[in-house]
């Protein structure tokens, strides 16, 4: 979850470090434009792109839905 | 301010075909380039009073009236964040700054048609996206927003790099929007205020305005995701009206609720430490106007009495 982190930091969202892995990012102040900066950040980090059908507000809500979208988007590349 | 996307074939061809009747009618002229227009004196005497009669719809209200030219500073394009979602229409300026070397060679690049570009630099001067953009980071500048709020009635020239030949997809125009800066409250019922009077004020001069939910044009990949959250917030609603295409409408102006997002980006703060919530709501003149000439006709002096009277136009 490191990398979420760091993403979410470079994203300009303050607090980065004390956010819950289940609390709604959005709420804590993450904006649309944050979102992505956050993304291009997600994508540099893990040297990954985002597919379309990814590109969904609900998939970024959180750090732990975050870490399942990598992870889908991971295991779906691994099985390539 | 964006309109709904229209690149439809009936759309591009009534488009060219509202085009050259205002290019015949000497209303719009031609300036070098298909995607580059000029106005006549008739046709500015329509903005004028399209403008006029934006001006009035809050005037009671005594808004501080603001009036920028078509540049911001780079540094403030860069800090309201239009670059992330609009990369695609931005613009700045660049100039040459190079020595009597460099120009030689620049010229000797031009006289054998290349590409010169090379030869410019970026300046700290940026091309004004919309007109309200000058005015988050001079509130800002002021202090703490007062209780009441502070309403702002502002234009300018605005440039967007969409070239089109569609007389209203303009890469250079002009708008007149009112800003209101305040409590959320405030800032929804400044809102409702602007979409009732703005559609009284339509309406006495024979227009039969409609309005909808809309999203601004993002840029790539990102368009589809800020674009449902855009709509699902209800926060940009267009005035539509048929310009080009005489039986599809088009977006001549809008209301947009920013919520904090200029707030944020420029520190603009209430009196108790709290970001403001900025809205704005205004249109783009020359589609305005446009929109008179597809309803009443090239010729204003044949547009019907009433309208020419709500509009202060010489009888």
């Amino acid at each position: 979850m490191d990398g979420i982190r760091v993403a979410l930091r470079q994203s300009s969202l303050r607090m980065a470090e004390y956010i819950g892995t289940e609390e709604n990012l959005f709420d804590a102040g993450l904006s649309s434009f944050d979102l992505i900066n956050l993304i291009m950040s997600l994508e540099e980090y893990y040297g990954i792109e985002f597919p379309q059908d990814a590109m969904r507000r609900e998939n970024f809500e959180t750090i732990s839905k975050i870490h399942e979208t990598l992870a889908a988007l991971r295991g779906e590349a691994a099985a390539l | 301010m964006t309109g709904p996307l229209q690149n439809g074939a009936a759309h591009n061809r009534e488009a060219a075909a509202f085009r050259m009747l205002l290019l015949q009618a000497k209303l719009m002229l031609c300036a070098g380039a298909d995607d580059i227009a000029g106005y006549s004196a008739e046709f500015e005497m329509i903005v004028a009073a399209v403008s006029a009669m934006v001006g009035r719809l809050f005037a009671a209200e005594n808004p501080e009236v603001m009036k920028f030219p078509a540049l911001i500073s780079r540094k403030s394009l860069e800090r309201s964040r239009y670059v992330e979602g609009f990369p695609q229409l931005a613009g700045m300026v660049q100039c040459f700054c190079g020595d009597a070397d460099a120009h030689r060679r620049m010229l000797g690049c031009i006289g054998e048609g290349e590409d010169w570009s090379g030869y410019l630099e970026p300046t700290n001067a940026a091309l004004t996206p919309a007109s309200c953009y000058p005015v988050y980071p001079l509130v800002a500048s002021r202090g703490p927003v007062p209780a009441q709020g502070c309403l702002i009635d502002v234009s300018s020239y605005c440039f967007r790099h969409e070239p089109s030949i569609d007389p209203i997809r303009l890469q250079m125009f002009r708008q007149r929007e009112y800003v209101f800066i305040g409590r959320p409250g405030q800032a929804v019922a400044f809102l409702d205020n602007w979409l009732e009077r703005t559609f009284a004020a339509l309406r006495g001069c024979g227009l039969e305005p409609e309005s909808d939910l809309a999203n601004d044009a993002f840029f790539g990949r990102f368009r589809g995701m800020m674009s449902t959250a855009q709509r699902a917030e209800r926060l940009k609603t267009e005035i539509l009206l048929p310009i080009s295409h005489p039986e599809q409408r088009s977006a001549c102006g809008s209301c947009n609720n920013h919520k904090t997002h200029f707030a944020a980006a420029f520190g603009i703060k209430l009196e108790n430490g709290e970001l403001a919530q900025t809205v704005c709501a205004g249109f783009g003149l020359e589609r305005l106007a446009l929109a008179l000439i597809r309803r009443h006709g090239v010729t204003v002096r044949e547009w019907p009495a009433p309208v020419r009277s709500a509009l202060h136009l010489p009888g």
